[in-house]
């Protein structure tokens, strides 16, 4: 994560003693310093109806509760991200409704690009690329939140299953057995869209 | 393709989607939460202190207005009406 932050020179263990002496200063240049970490996590397994910057500032606040707790026995980054990644699955597991995608839900241009990714022929622009990023994220806003943030960590972000098990907590065969059962329902889940638009064609 | 291979294909494309995102942190946002961070927890000695005073001072004023009330006689409002057909009834049941 080194390449998320912004500044090369901050000097984080004379910030986090700034903070735990309740300098306000320090604890703004905590958090200008961790926003862009912050925040990519929470733009990742953001939940629909919730606001990144809402969702920003409650890890932020946890962040600060916790802050005792650090041991430094972990870089600081990581234990962000697990705070962050925490948070969200809270906030996507509060959401009940995880409605099943339907090929009718679909706008057109996300069927274009649906269409063109499928034929072997067909040039793919950044318009089908940002169109298939999201029936991708679409179908994974169906899947259990456990099961979309895992999918997302290690396949759509690129994550080995040891920087996830960091993240996390999960143990590494805990991290595989689940990954393999997600992508079984994501299978599943995409093979009923594609069933669906076959029916109402 | 089966359906396997067409998820693999659109995975593969939005794989590729640019995404631009500013990842500054808004104007204020910071100072907001670094206010908002000590305000919650705020256990200094000195916030300890005006805490107890101020619940000292409350509670002076809730007996002072206690005892400032109940400390005066409460005055009996009667309709002179009443008295005086009152009186009327005394001085005629005092009639030989």
């Amino acid at each position: 994560m080194p390449g998320v932050m912004a500044e090369s020179s901050f000097d984080m263990p004379a910030c986090l003693e700034g903070v735990r002496r309740r300098d306000e200063e320090a604890a703004r240049r905590l958090v200008e310093h961790l926003y862009p970490l912050v925040i990519k996590i929470v733009r990742s397994h953001l939940p629909r109806r919730t606001a990144e910057e809402d969702l920003a500032q409650t890890v932020f606040m946890r962040i600060f509760a916790n802050l005792g707790q650090f041991r430094g026995a972990v870089p600081f980054e990581h234990w962000v991200s697990r705070i962050a990644v925490n948070a969200c699955l809270n906030q996507l597991q509060s959401e009940k409704i995880r409605p099943e995608l339907r090929h009718a839900d679909l706008q057109e241009n996300e069927v274009a690009a649906l269409e063109r990714v499928n034929a072997d022929t067909a040039e793919l622009d950044a318009v089908d690329h940002l169109a298939a990023r999201e029936i991708v994220e679409k179908l994974l806003e169906s899947l259990e939140p456990r099961d979309r943030l895992l999918l997302t960590l290690l396949h759509l972000e690129g994550r080995s299953v040891e920087e996830i098990r960091q993240i996390t907590g999960w143990n590494k065969s805990l991290i595989k057995v689940r990954a393999f059962r997600a992508r079984h329902r994501l299978k599943k889940r995409y093979a009923r869209l594609i069933g669906t638009g076959e029916k109402s064609l | 393709m089966n359906s396997n291979q067409e998820l693999e294909r659109l995975w593969r494309a939005a794989l590729e989607a640019r995404i631009e995102h500013d990842s500054t942190a808004p104007f204020g946002f910071a100072s907001r939460i670094a206010h908002l961070a000590f305000a919650a927890g705020n256990n200094s000695p000195w916030s300890d202190f005006a805490r107890v005073y101020r619940s000292a001072v409350a509670c002076a004023v809730a007996v002072m207005v206690f005892s400032i009330y109940w400390s005066y006689p409460v005055v009996v409002h009667q309709d002179t009406a009443e008295v005086e057909v009152a009186n009327a009834v005394l001085q005629m049941t005092m009639l030989p």
